[in-house]
């Protein structure tokens, strides 16, 4: 017992990995997923359109995508696009390792958005696409003004689940090399590991990551349920009973 | 060599490849051992092995969040049939009981089987030169067949340390660093570091780095001299594992490899990767031990002077790097 306190949670070595962990562990995390999570969206939007398309041609490509992306390991993926792509000769960035595993990142979290937005979007009574054409506006207006912003709302919640999801698998990025200054948390919590030959600067990236993962649940169970109830159901307080004998 | 930095712990592991024979789930084996050892120290049989479990799965899932297999057992089964020595240095062989191992009557070996020559999987089985010499000692001090568990440079230290492994067989360079927190056996083979670059690289040695991009393995002694040496004139990017290093400088992603050379060696032998220059850093390698496992580590060292004193260590090294000369200290005497 002592023995896994010392070698996991050993506080003076988490406190000492914290600054570093804090300073570039969380900003490269946040610039991965975040940029991930715009690739995301973005693909993910079109892709979703495709597959809820009444066109097979737009359907069956999305449908293959998906299959694809969501069926592979993310680390072969990582791999396959950070090391696959140069190796082709395909060099959209440079030798920017980072660049390459957001964009690997972006891609697989293309795949899971585009189902989430197809579950949101099919999610929408279909009497508002009959009625929004019955009124004269095309399939792709009536997409845009009426289904597309009434199925985004009710996505909110697992949108933020998934960028949840490539915060985490952002520690992938490491098989395709780091240089001081480009580690995310995890890798800086392994450095940090390494150096002191224990595993508690680990655990505390661990918390690092629970520093923005818990706070975004909370986010999502709030959306849920105000999704479910409706905005501000929340009474109002009570005057208290200072102010009424005041 | 490689895994370095320091103090024990941990390095940026290799990942392992995975074809291996029996499996066992990680966090099992993982508490399992953790229990076992807890229970051990304390003699305390109430220890709170639940509360020990946790937090040992706890651990295991953090290492999982690298995208790394935290562990994974592999059963060696075939390589050289155990040669009985009856040379005259032979000594009589523990009790096995005396060695107080994990499982009895068997090491269980950790090693990051990701690096060839000294350890690697091929076609499922579990290959290499540590993997020959280490299956050649089980069989000296009348143990079965090792049990090599596949875990992360990055943990294996930690993991020694927390009583999950008999002994640590991973190409570990002795160092003074990793001396005060684990035991070594005495060294058992000598390796220097090199360059590797490209076939029809203008590099032609660490004097033309400047600028360049050279990968390393996070966590080796060839990372800590890199950064130690051209930290300032070249980006040092470093790598979880050699495999991976190797496939960054063959898609064009860095300008050179430095990492120990028999590595590169074999890197060469697959071909488009050149030998550079190799840097003499007269490192040592050396099986890694508890601090407080004496009889093992002895038993090791024993065992390791016959197989040397009657040849079989010649014959090891000749299988696995025929070109190379066998250094003065393991030939043979007489």
């Amino acid at each position: 017992m002592e023995q896994v306190v010392r070698l996991f949670f050993n506080p003076e070595l988490i406190l000492q990995a914290l600054p570093q962990l804090l300073r570039e562990g969380l900003r490269n995390t946040l610039v991965i997923s975040v940029g991930a999570t715009v690739i995301g969206v973005v693909l993910g939007l079109g892709l979703a359109l495709m597959g809820v398309s009444r066109t097979r041609l737009l359907r069956l490509p999305a449908l293959v995508y998906i299959d694809i992306f969501r069926g592979l390991p993310a680390i072969l993926t990582i791999a396959l696009v950070g090391l696959g792509l140069p190796t082709a000769g395909i060099r959209p960035f440079g030798r920017s390792r980072l660049a390459y595993g957001v964009l690997a990142l972006g891609l697989i979290a293309t795949a899971y958005i585009a189902e989430i937005f197809r579950a949101g979007i099919q999610s929408v009574d279909k009497g508002q696409m009959e009625a929004a054409r019955s009124v004269g506006m095309s399939y792709m207006l009536a997409m845009r003004l009426v289904v597309v912003p009434q199925g985004i709302r009710r996505v909110l919640p697992p949108l933020t689940s998934e960028f949840i999801a490539i915060t985490k698998d952002s520690s992938l990025l490491f098989i395709l090399g780091t240089t001081i200054g480009e580690r995310e948390i995890y890798r800086v919590g392994q450095s940090a590991a390494q150096q002191t030959g224990n595993f508690s600067p680990i655990v505390g990236a661990g918390l690092v990551y629970l520093l923005i993962t818990i706070p975004l649940t909370r986010l999502v169970n709030l959306l849920d349920r105000r999704l479910r109830e409706g905005k501000d159901v929340v009474a109002e307080p009570l005057p208290s009973e200072a102010e009424m004998t005041g | 060599m490689w895994r370095a930095t320091g103090a024990h712990a941990a390095v940026g592991g290799r990942s392992g490849a995975a074809g291996s024979s029996t499996m066992r789930p990680a966090p099992s084996r993982f508490s399992e051992a953790l229990g076992a050892a807890a229970a051990e120290r304390d003699t305390v049989k109430t220890v709170n092995r639940t509360l020990v479990a946790v937090l040992a799965l706890l651990a295991v899932l953090g290492a999982a969040c690298g995208g790394e297999p935290a562990t994974e057992t592999t059963t060696a089964t075939d390589g050289p049939a155990p040669t009985e020595t009856t040379g005259a240095g032979a000594t009589e062989p523990m009790s096995t009981e005396e060695l107080g191992l994990l499982e009895g009557d068997r090491l269980v070996v950790g090693s990051d089987i990701a690096f060839a020559p000294f350890e690697s999987v091929q076609d499922g089985e579990n290959v290499g030169f540590d993997i020959d010499l280490v299956k050649e000692i089980s069989s000296r001090l009348g143990l079965g067949e090792p049990e090599f568990v596949n875990a992360s440079f990055d943990t294996i230290f930690t993991q020694l340390a927390a009583g999950d492994f008999d002994m640590i067989a991973s190409a570990i360079t002795i160092t003074e660093e990793r001396d005060q927190t684990i035991d070594f056996s005495d060294p058992y083979f000598l390796a220097s570091q090199a360059l590797a670059v490209p076939e029809g690289s203008d590099i032609e040695g660490v004097g033309d780095i400047e600028g360049k991009q050279i990968a390393v393995q996070a966590g080796t002694t060839g990372f800590e001299y890199a950064q130690e040496n051209f930290g300032d004139q070249a980006t040092i990017v470093e790598f979880p594992t050699s495999e991976a290093a190797f496939t960054a400088l063959r898609s064009g992603q860095v300008d050179g490899v430095f990492i120990d050379i028999p590595v590169v060696n074999e890197q060469v032998e697959s071909g488009g990767v050149e030998l550079a220059e190799e840097v003499d850093t007269g490192e040592e390698y050396g099986f890694g031990f508890q601090t407080d496992d004496d009889a093992l580590t002895d038993a090791v060292n024993t065992a390791l002077d016959e197989i040397i004193a009657d040849g079989t260590y010649e014959e090891i090294f000749t299988e696995y790097f025929p070109n190379a000369e066998v250094p003065e200290q393991f030939q043979a005497q007489g």
